[in-house]
């Protein structure tokens, strides 16, 4: 964040009192449209960016701060997760979990506050697609597969590849793509299944195709929201198999409101409340935690 | 008045049409101080009027027509038929006018000074004119004008006093008394009652002294006006002397600039000068033409100074009413925006709806209005305050029906929505088509709705305009109190926020759409009526608010009834502003296209709303 | 052909376009006059007009069945191929106008114009014409969806500024000092590239140029549906966030086939002009855009060859009942707007596919599965 620019933001914090936030965010957007450094923004390949995580952690979230029309949804949220980790995230509902989720994929801007990818990739200036591009691959809460599309076709969208227009027009899959697709298909227990449209998949398979379609994304970090609702006991126990099994070559982000499927992960835990973080440690530590428990039970 | 409407012209659209509607409607309000209805008289002025309605407010008219029917050609503007040559216009005696005479015994003093105007020794006219003007009768001043204009015929047969004119080769006669019909005599059998310049003189100054004379000071300000340029010495001590007793400030500036203007025709330079001075300010056009006249022919140069910069100072002003005018018109023109959209702004902006047959639902309240006129020929002044709620009820039951009939099924699927609604503005459009006409149909102002409320001499805002204008901002309040104040408003607001939880609060969800709808329909009938007043009513009147309406919704964000007040008054006084550079057409274009733009950078309009379920 | 398979309606559909295209020229040159079997000029050019609707509403389908773009403006880019194909026939009449000048055509005289205005230089070049039927609607396209794409306008929003973009242009082109003919717009179109415009044997070209037209843009756009971008519009079409999540620049997939798709609508506008022998500002009425939409719809939406017969049906049925009942016309397209969207959602080929699944198994019929809105 350039100085210049937090100095606008502080001017502009004054105004708030009068609530302005509509026509300010308005006229970041624009400002953020007509930055120089933006017109010629398809030059940049966000690929070409370095993800530097020789500190450790490989998603900083720094003093963030979000309101919807007063309302604090995320309010001076900071949050760590190292390279290789498998993080839970639990908290009531209105913790603010999905909107750090959209903040983190672009599909919401903050009001304040920073967030990046490793130490020098600034995900407030990419868009969505760039954000993915760089290696940030998200699962939503309602399970969004492409309906009209067949099993296999969902995964070949999802496939890492040269995602601009015209290569997309001319792409060909090579044999190595199709093996590839094959071995997801099988993680994903939906081989049987390649050639039926998603949208007449169970709720449970259409989870483990959205799972699948992560995969092929090959992320770097993995965010996902509510992995196992609608899922049976058998289902729930595969899935956290396989989330496991991505420690270490990935991170993985997880946000989940069963709590035996949160204590089966077996990694650390964090607590958000009221769009802040409450407690931070293993699952034991926080269910013993007086604030946590009180949160989950007083009110 | 449907039988006067084939008197004052033949096959006018109907802008032009209740134009001379209006001028017609007027002329007896004017004559009754005359009494003696001049039939060429009430034709001519009625064509006068027409045309200079076409020009002064018909302007306004026409550039609202441009909006409207920018898709038609433009051989329908107004203009060109209301300047239809005059003797297209059939003359016939007004038939209230002469009930009103009939019957009445004429004042001898009257009767026997206009008979002996058939006298051929100037003489003899001279003072029969003069007791003309000291009969003191009230019909005086309008047989003196006659004369003056050499409208006044006898016959030779029987020396009778009348107007006559031309039919073909021959003299169609009226009474000049009475207006009775005299049918037509052969072109020698009339004769013209000449004057001379002596006379001419004497009669100026009378009809001044009459007229300046009048108790009512509406007369005096028309008469002081009507002398402006156009004096000489007797009227204008005549002016002088109503100038010692007048007490309307009014019409002493009117009689004060009346003189000032003859002054500034005067030898003398010190009295130019201080013609100048007293003209000084002044509003009136003639100032104006009285200064340019003294600029281009003055020799004197401390006059030419003073006249220079007095007509700078004037141009200023009047260029400053210009901008109020142009600001009023542009209110006019956004009020009528607001009121098309307000409906589409329920619809669209609370139920997201995109009903496309919004326009075809005001049409219907203009066609509820125009068949309540036809129910109510003779009480046309009262119609709108029974063509309102009728265009309200009328269009709400056809945007029930809509509503119950095809929206209900498509919910959630506002593409085919769209669609479905836009095969429903077609079938209405042709439903009024084949029912009633494919032409336009003539909706009639009332009375108290013509005429306009003059500020100052360069500054008259016109009575429909106003009215609807206030009419907009009176919906508008109705509106936002029915949803906020209202056990409806809640419920429309409890379902728009939350369909389901409002359902499972016990609200008739179904029941709550279907009025919803029915409300933003008949709000659109009820603009219906209002713009009946002001534009062509026909089967594609709706088409042209459509896309308007949208645009004002859009643009003042969705889901805001604030919103589509500014925005529409924007949009509309943005315009009217743009006009004078660009004309009617590129300035609609251009706000077109600014608003495309503007919604690319900010979709969710001027006044968005916010919230997470807002954040798509 | 790689691009049709599986796309039985197409392959019918362009065996059917073939056939016309021998056998209506033969019926017309051949069999002579009053035999049952002739087939008149009018005909022919008729269905030639026709078949530049289907192009148009194949454009059409492209964008609204395949990326979820509902456009209510591509009688614009229609028009505006049109008028760069007049402007080009009005530049070929030379002095043979009216007024007889060498240059200026008519209206220009008229209005006393002493020069050609700049953007009519170049015209009386025929490729230059044919480079501009496809430059300035993918122009115009390319701008507009640039912009629109960008900011992420979407749903309904679009639509409406798509047809306040069309508004807008009906509006200059209406206005005299635009230089485009005015009310009148561009006519009296005497021939192309030589050939006499009234002569039989041009509009027999005229007709199979639309043909071979149509089937080469139906293939061009099958093409692209069957492409991986097609399989990427789809997605866009059903669930724009996550396509954007996965890593596609979902604005620049529309801009490329909404461009791709104003071209299209242009090269049919071009190929409509000299069949009808006019064009004017008409043509960009909002009513015309709406109109189109409802082919494809009654048609059935994400297709293509359904966008075609909708195209042919409902113009066959206009042509039919302005002859027949003038007035019933607006009624029956109000109707079948209405109609189609209840009852039809998935038009006349989705009324064949669901024909065709209850005879291979009755059973499986009503389980097929509903094109998205």
């Amino acid at each position: 964040m350039s100085p210049t620019m937090d100095k606008d933001r502080d001017l502009l914090h004054r105004d708030r009192t009068f609530d302005f936030s509509a026509q300010r965010q308005a006229w970041l957007q624009f400002k953020e449209a007509m930055r120089p450094d933006r017109q010629f923004d398809f030059m940049i390949k966000a690929k070409d960016l370095e993800l530097d995580i020789s500190h450790g952690p490989i998603l900083y979230l720094e003093d963030l701060n979000v309101s919807f029309d007063g309302f604090k949804a995320i309010n001076d949220l900071n949050l760590y997760v190292d390279a290789g980790e498998l993080r839970c995230i639990i908290g009531p509902n209105g913790a603010g979990k999905t909107t750090m989720m959209d903040i983190i994929t672009g599909k919401t801007r903050p009001d304040s506050g920073t967030v990046s990818f490793g130490q020098k990739i600034d995900l407030l200036k990419l868009t969505e697609p760039e954000i993915a591009e760089i290696g940030i691959g998200r699962k939503f809460q309602k399970p969004t597969v492409f309906e009209h599309h067949t099993v296999f076709e969902n995964l070949e969208l999802a496939m890492a590849a040269d995602k601009r227009v015209f290569p997309t027009l001319f792409a060909k899959l090579s044999g190595e793509q199709r093996t590839r697709i094959d071995e997801v298909l099988g993680t994903i227990g939906l081989t049987e299944h390649i050639d039926r449209e998603a949208g007449a998949l169970s709720h449970g398979q259409k989870q483990w195709l959205e799972i699948g379609m992560l995969l092929m994304q090959d992320p770097l970090l993995l965010l996902v929201d509510e992995p196992v609702a609608g899922m049976t006991h058998q289902e729930m126990d595969r899935t956290a198999e396989l989330l496991m099994s991505l420690r270490g070559q990935h991170s993985v982000v997880v946000v989940e409101h069963d709590m035996d499927f949160v204590r089966s992960l077996n990694s650390r835990v964090t607590v958000l409340h009221q769009g802040s973080v409450l407690a931070e440690g293993s699952m034991d530590q926080v269910q013993n935690d007086q604030r946590v428990v009180e949160v989950y039970l007083g009110e | 008045m449907l039988l006067l409407l084939p008197l004052a012209g033949v096959s006018m659209p109907a802008a032009a049409q209740s134009a001379a509607t209006d001028a017609s409607e007027a002329e007896p309000v004017v004559d009754v101080s005359a009494a003696v209805p001049d039939t060429a008289d009430v034709a001519a002025s009625a064509h006068k009027a027409s045309a200079a309605s076409a020009e002064a407010g018909g302007a306004v008219e026409q550039q609202d027509a441009d909006i409207a029917d920018a898709g038609s050609p433009p051989s329908q503007s107004p203009i060109k038929h209301a300047s239809a040559p005059p003797n297209q216009a059939e003359v016939e005696p007004g038939p209230d006018a002469s009930a009103d005479t009939d019957g009445m015994p004429q004042p001898p003093a009257l009767e026997q000074a206009l008979a002996s105007l058939a006298d051929r020794s100037f003489k003899v006219k001279e003072q029969a004119a003069k007791d003309l003007a000291a009969s003191g009768d009230p019909r005086a001043v309008e047989l003196l004008k006659a004369l003056l204009a050499g409208d006044l015929y006898y016959r030779s047969d029987d020396k009778r006093i009348v107007f006559a004119e031309r039919v073909d080769k021959d003299w169609a006669l009226t009474d000049a008394l009475s207006g009775d019909d005299l049918g037509t005599v052969g072109r020698r059998d009339a004769k013209k009652i000449t004057i001379n310049n002596r006379m001419r003189s004497g009669l100026r100054a009378d009809i001044a002294a009459l007229t300046l004379a009048s108790p009512d000071p509406a007369v005096r300000l028309a008469a002081a006006k009507e002398m402006m340029g156009e004096t000489d010495a007797g009227s204008i001590e005549a002016l002088e002397a109503q100038l010692l007793v007048e007490q309307s400030a009014e019409v002493r500036g009117a009689i004060e600039l009346a003189v000032a203007i003859a002054g500034s025709e005067a030898d003398d330079a010190e009295q130019r000068l201080a013609a100048v001075a007293a003209l000084d300010g002044s509003l009136y056009s003639e100032a104006r033409n009285a200064l340019d006249a003294l600029i281009a022919s003055e020799q004197d140069e401390a006059v030419l100074a003073a006249a220079t910069a007095a007509r700078a100072g004037i141009e200023r002003k009047v260029d400053n009413m210009r901008r109020v005018e142009t600001l009023f018109f542009g209110l006019s023109l956004g009020s009528v925006l607001v009121l098309a959209a307000i409906g589409l702004a329920i619809t669209f902006g609370v139920m997201g709806v995109i009903n496309m047959a919004h326009g075809e639902l005001i049409m219907i309240g203009a066609y509820t209005t125009y068949l309540v006129q036809l129910a109510m020929p003779t009480a046309i002044d009262y119609s709108l305050f029974v063509a309102i709620p009728a265009a309200f009820v009328v269009a709400g039951l056809f945007g029930i029906a809509i509503e119950r009939g095809v929206i209900r099924f498509l919910y959630g699927r506002p593409l085919e929505t769209l669609l479905a609604t836009f095969g429903l503005s077609l079938i209405l459009q042709q439903l009024v088509r084949t029912t009633i006409s494919a032409q336009n149909v003539v909706v009639e102002n009332p009375s108290w709705m013509s005429g306009s409320l003059a500020i100052n001499p360069a500054l008259s805002l016109t009575y429909n305009r106003l009215y609807i204008f206030i009419f907009a901002l009176l919906v508008f309040f109705a509106l936002l109190m029915i949803l906020k104040r209202t056990a409806l408003g809640l419920q429309v607001r409890a379902v728009s926020q939350n369909r389901d939880m409002a359902r499972a609060m016990g609200v008739r969800s179904a029941r709550v759409d279907a009025l919803t709808f029915g409300l933003g329909a008949g709000i659109a009938g009820v603009a219906g009526v209002a713009l009946s007043q002001l534009t062509n009513v026909g089967p594609n009147m709706g088409q042209a608010y459509i896309i308007d309406s949208f645009m004002v919704v859009v643009f003042g964000g969705v889901g805001n009834l604030w919103g589509t007040l500014v925005g529409g008054l924007t949009l509309g006084v943005a315009n009217k502003f743009m006009e004078p550079w660009t004309g009617a057409v590129l300035a609609k274009i251009l706000v077109l296209v600014f608003i495309i733009l503007f919604i690319q950078k900010r979709p969710r309009g001027l006044f968005p709303q916010r919230g997470r379920a807002a954040e798509g | 052909m790689g691009v049709l398979r599986g796309d039985r309606g197409g392959q019918v559909m362009l065996a059917l376009l073939l056939l016309t295209a021998i056998v209506v020229p033969l019926l017309n040159l051949a069999v002579p006059e009053g035999n049952p079997f002739h087939v008149s000029t009018f005909t022919v050019t008729l269905l030639g007009k026709y078949l530049t609707y289907a192009l148009l509403a194949v454009a059409v389908d492209l964008v609204w069945g395949y990326l979820g773009i509902l456009s209510l403006g591509h009688g614009a880019f229609f028009a505006l191929g049109g008028y760069a194909m007049g402007m080009y026939l009005m530049r070929q009449i030379g002095d043979r106008g009216v007024y007889g000048d060498p240059v200026l055509p008519d209206f220009m005289v008229f209005l006393n114009w002493q020069e050609l205005p700049w953007f009519w230089h170049g015209f009386d070049l025929f490729w230059f014409a044919m480079l501009m039927v496809v430059l300035v609607p993918g122009a115009l396209a390319f701008l507009f969806g640039w912009l629109a794409f960008r900011s992420r306008v979407t749903g309904v929003y679009l639509s409406i500024i798509t047809q306040a973009l069309t508004y807008a242009l009906m509006l200059a082109f209406f206005r005299n000092e635009m230089g485009f003919g005015g009310n009148n717009g561009l006519t009296d179109f005497k021939d192309l590239l030589g050939f006499d415009l009234q002569a039989d044997s041009t509009r027999i070209g005229l007709f199979l140029a639309s043909a071979l037209a149509l089937a080469l843009g139906y293939l061009a756009c099958r093409w692209i549906v069957t492409s991986k971008l097609g399989r990427v519009a789809v997605a866009i079409r059903d669930a724009e966030p996550r396509t954007r999540f996965i890593g596609y620049r979902v604005d620049r997939v529309k801009v490329a086939i909404w461009t791709f798709s104003a071209m299209l609508a242009g090269i049919a506008g071009a190929l409509y002009v000299p069949q009808v022998g006019i064009i004017n500002p008409g043509e960009f009425s909002p009513l015309n855009s709406i109109e189109l939409v409802v082919w494809v719809a009654i048609g059935g939406r994400a297709t293509l060859y359904g966008a075609v017969v909708g195209a042919i049906a409902v113009n066959y049925g206009k042509t039919y009942f302005t002859g027949a009942f003038p007035e019933a016309w607006l009624f029956a397209l109000g109707g079948l707007f209405v109609l189609v969207t209840l009852f039809l959602p998935r038009g006349i080929a989705g009324l064949f596919q669901m024909l065709k699944r209850r005879k291979a198994d009755p059973d499986a019929g009503d389980a097929a599965p509903e094109v998205a809105a």
